[in-house]
């Protein structure tokens, strides 16, 4: 567009440069932002891991009650994965749901907004509670092991993800703020 | 006469889309990077697509007696 040239004062292009300056920086911060979403995703996934590893020990060695078991890992696992477990446990000694499935679902479903995993990583951890409490130590024992195989795949999945696409949001939320500053200048 | 800053405006969006190009492909996503290409053709055309009207309603009435 080739608009009629106006003369503009010294305050009216000082404007106009912050302008850009703000539009550059808001899209370079939000390219910032959402690259951070998958450095949080490998870090939940990495708490959940340990996780599983104490729950494994609780229920192995400790012999503790789910949610017993389930409140002390919340006690060790840092947020928002010990909020999962909180919650968990206290609708298990609440006795409102008939499963662990069930409780760990709604738990899910309660901190969604905090959590950073994609329906594949929760899926792992749904398995898992999906067998708790429904067979001896030895079954238990074996289904632990399957899902911390499964969430070292996902680890594995995920950093990989992230090494490869963390520079490229912020690269793009740059350049598509100088983009907007071209086309509107 | 031809305003000089649309020819620095042109080139500049061209340097940007070469770098999101770039920058897509290098990430994997080589569908988005064709869209991005496309996206910024089209806002290159806009841009210019004055300019080309006023072109053609030159040679017009050049051709008009």
């Amino acid at each position: 567009m080739i608009l009629p040239k106006v003369k503009m004062c010294g305050g009216q292009i000082m404007i106009k440069i912050i302008g850009c300056i703000v539009i550059i920086g808001a899209s370079t911060m939000a390219g910032f932002i959402y690259s951070e979403r998958l450095k949080y995703r490998v870090f939940q996934l990495n708490e959940i891991e340990r996780a599983v590893y104490q729950l494994q020990n609780e229920i192995t060695y400790v012999h503790a009650l789910l949610p017993d078991a389930f409140k002390s890992i919340a006690n060790k696992s840092k947020e928002p994965i010990n909020e999962l477990f909180n919650i968990t446990s206290e609708l298990l000694s609440g006795n409102e749901y008939e499963n662990v499935y069930e409780a760990m679902k709604s738990a899910v479903n309660t901190i969604k907004n905090k959590l950073y995993l994609n329906a594949d990583d929760i899926n792992v951890v749904l398995d898992l509670s999906k067998t708790l409490g429904e067979s001896d130590i030895q079954g238990q024992n074996s289904m632990f092991i399957l899902t911390i195989a499964n969430l070292k795949k996902q680890i594995k999945i995920s950093e990989e993800y992230m090494n490869k696409n963390i520079k490229m949001y912020r690269y793009l939320g740059f350049s598509f703020g100088a983009m907007l500053v071209i086309a509107l200048i | 006469m031809l305003d000089v800053s649309l020819l620095f405006k042109i080139g500049a969006t061209g340097i940007l889309i070469i770098i999101i190009d770039k920058v897509l492909k290098s990430g994997g996503k080589d569908d988005i990077a064709v869209v991005a290409n496309l996206a910024g053709v089209i806002l290159l055309l806009m841009m210019v697509i004055n300019l080309v009207n006023k072109l053609f309603t030159s040679v017009k009435t050049l051709f008009q007696f």
